[in-house]
């Protein structure tokens, strides 16, 4: 009978033990994730100045080249949505990068997540290929690999150095705001929207400076110094999807 | 040992386990990125061989072995000042350089040791090419003038550097280095097709990109007029017998830009782990309740073997 108890005593011992580490490693854990986000350290948008935007089509070509993009799909588009006093004005849309996704909510997988910075990111290796995602997105922002990209890509080298892995066959693809030029440049110490090799690569091949990039959460970002004065405006507002892309509309200059 | 306290053993285990696992998860989770190695000497198209294809075909490459480009250069007295920029990597104290043609260092520069994690730095601006191309010969100071420079574009906007030549844009090859032109000033291409000018031949170039002092023929060192002003000279090579008189073209206004309205940010989802490391400590906690089932009663064995010999002793 002695021998019960004092197993028993053993047991409540190394039970209280293991139970106190656990216990310990959790609140560590919990430490360390309310340090890095929820809402991360930035917070990153783009602003595209449709007065100064000429169609031109430079960004998609340097998305294509920089993410290695099958032509026969495109993360960015240019669309031509009218005129404004003689004026063509065009669209230039990339990946809207809700703060309340519809992509992310319906995603069965939770392939499309969020980052602590706001970037609505693309697990490849979890997309089952479902298009979920690519029905729910309103902005048109996805599109489906129908086959895998081989060959060689029609933009490299003329537009950009390809940085990521190409996608396989069967999952949706869409835009990334250059993550990995962002990771590359804040790990080399550089900053995102003012160094060119931080930032998308949109952003830096647009001619006319239509594209900004930037951290809202830094007042004196450019991105945040242009929304506070400037009228700007986002698509579907009424959606309530609260995208990080920012328009600022066009004022009918008659300058191509 | 009753069924009970077999339970309870193996409870035990199980907690081990997980609790190990959950912290070598973190671990692995946490575990610095690989050290980034020292390069061998610089070997560019090993990698990069699209670029060393488009570089080789185009006038960077042939910059030191041009014919023309030699021929001059022996006729002078094979002058270092010329290899300033016909080279990489001259060294005037020795008149020796480290690689025929404008190659990758030439703008490249300085190589990090950590390339590829560090990307290789280029100012990609006019004053980089500049540096060779801001001689008079080039038309530097017509391109000054001109609106593009102004407003902050630089040459890569319609020259691809590597290739040396212009960028051309899908679709619009047709209308040769026009379609460049028209690929921005779109509204242009709207009614241009229409003009007379167009119905006789003429693109975009013909008149505001002419060559200066040459009548077609291009010699070395001659660029076309990068002010992009269509200039008196563009209307009297064909209307010579019409004109009148000078006449000056308007110049268009600025682009202002309109105001107001803060934008507001909100607030994040949390974000999923791709894997949890529950799952993995889960995994563990039930392989280490099945180990503590099998082993408890071996445990009991052993302890009171331990038991026993401390009675007996």
């Amino acid at each position: 009978m002695s021998e019960t108890n004092l197993n028993r005593r053993d047991f409540l011992k190394l039970a209280g033990v293991s139970v106190a580490a656990i216990g310990g490693l959790q609140i560590y854990r919990r430490a360390e994730a309310s340090s890095g986000g929820p809402e991360g350290e930035h917070q990153w948008a783009m602003v595209v100045d449709q007065s100064r935007c000429t169609g031109c089509d430079y960004c998609t070509l340097a998305c294509r080249a920089h993410n290695d993009i099958n032509p026969e799909i495109s993360w960015n588009q240019v669309i031509e949505t009218g005129a404004i006093s003689g004026k063509q004005v065009y669209l230039a849309r990339p990946c809207m990068h809700c703060e309340h996704a519809p992509c992310v909510d319906v995603c069965p997988v939770q392939a499309s997540t969020y980052r602590p910075d706001g970037i609505v990111q693309m697990d490849y290796d979890r997309c089952i290929g479902c298009r979920y995602c690519e029905v729910a997105c309103p902005y048109g922002a996805r599109s489906f690999n129908w086959e895998a990209f081989t060959g060689r890509n029609p933009a490299v080298p003329q537009w950009g150095q390809p940085e990521v892995a190409r996608r396989p066959r069967g999952v949706v693809e869409k835009c990334s705001f250059c993550s990995q030029r962002i990771d590359r440049g804040l790990a080399l110490g550089l900053t995102p929207g003012i160094d060119p090799d931080a930032t998308p690569a949109c952003v830096v091949r647009c001619p006319t400076g239509a594209r900004i990039f930037g951290d809202l959460k830094d007042p004196e970002s450019n991105v945040s110094q242009l929304l506070r004065g400037h009228a700007s405006f986002r698509l579907r507002e009424d959606l309530g999807t609260r995208p990080r892309v920012y328009y600022l509309p066009p004022n009918g200059s008659p300058e191509a | 040992m009753n069924k009970r306290e077999r339970f309870a053993l193996a409870a035990v285990f199980a907690l081990l386990a997980a609790g190990v696992t959950l912290v070598m998860v973190q671990a692995k989770a946490e575990a610095p990125a690989p050290a980034v190695q020292e390069q061998e000497p610089l070997n560019c198209s090993e990698c990069h061989q699209d670029f060393q294809m488009e570089w080789a075909s185009g006038a960077h490459s042939s910059a030191t072995n041009d014919p023309i480009f030699a021929q001059a250069w022996a006729d002078q007295g094979q002058p270092g000042a010329c290899m300033v920029c016909h080279v990489t990597g001259y060294d005037p104290g020795t008149g020796t350089w480290e690689q025929d043609g404008v190659a990758c260092t030439a703008c490249h520069n300085p190589v990090p040791t950590n390339h590829p994690e560090e990307p290789m730095p280029v100012q990609d601006t006019t004053e980089l090419c500049g540096q060779c191309h801001s001689d008079a010969r080039f038309g530097w100071q017509e391109w000054q003038t001109s609106t593009h420079y102004q407003r902050g574009m630089d040459c890569t906007v319609c020259h691809d550097p590597h290739s040396a030549s212009l960028k051309n844009v899908e679709g619009l090859e047709a209308q040769g280095p026009s379609g460049l032109c028209v690929n921005c000033h779109r509204d242009y291409n709207m009614d241009f097709p229409y003009s007379n000018h167009a119905m006789a031949g003429l693109n975009c170039v013909d008149c505001h990109l002419r060559h200066f002092g040459s009548s077609g023929g291009r010699t070395i060192h001659t660029m076309p007029d990068h002010s992009f002003t269509a200039s008196l000279t563009s209307c009297t090579s064909c209307h010579d017998r019409e004109m009148h008189g000078p006449t000056d073209a308007a110049t268009g206004a600025e682009i202002t830009t309109q105001a107001v309205v803060p934008a507001t940010n909100g607030a994040l989802a949390e974000e999923p782990a791709p894997v949890s490391p529950y799952g993995f400590a889960g995994l563990a906690g039930l392989l280490g309740l099945a180990g503590g089932m099998v082993l408890a009663p071996w445990l009991e064995r052993a302890y009171r073997k331990l038991s026993q010999k401390e009675k007996s002793s």
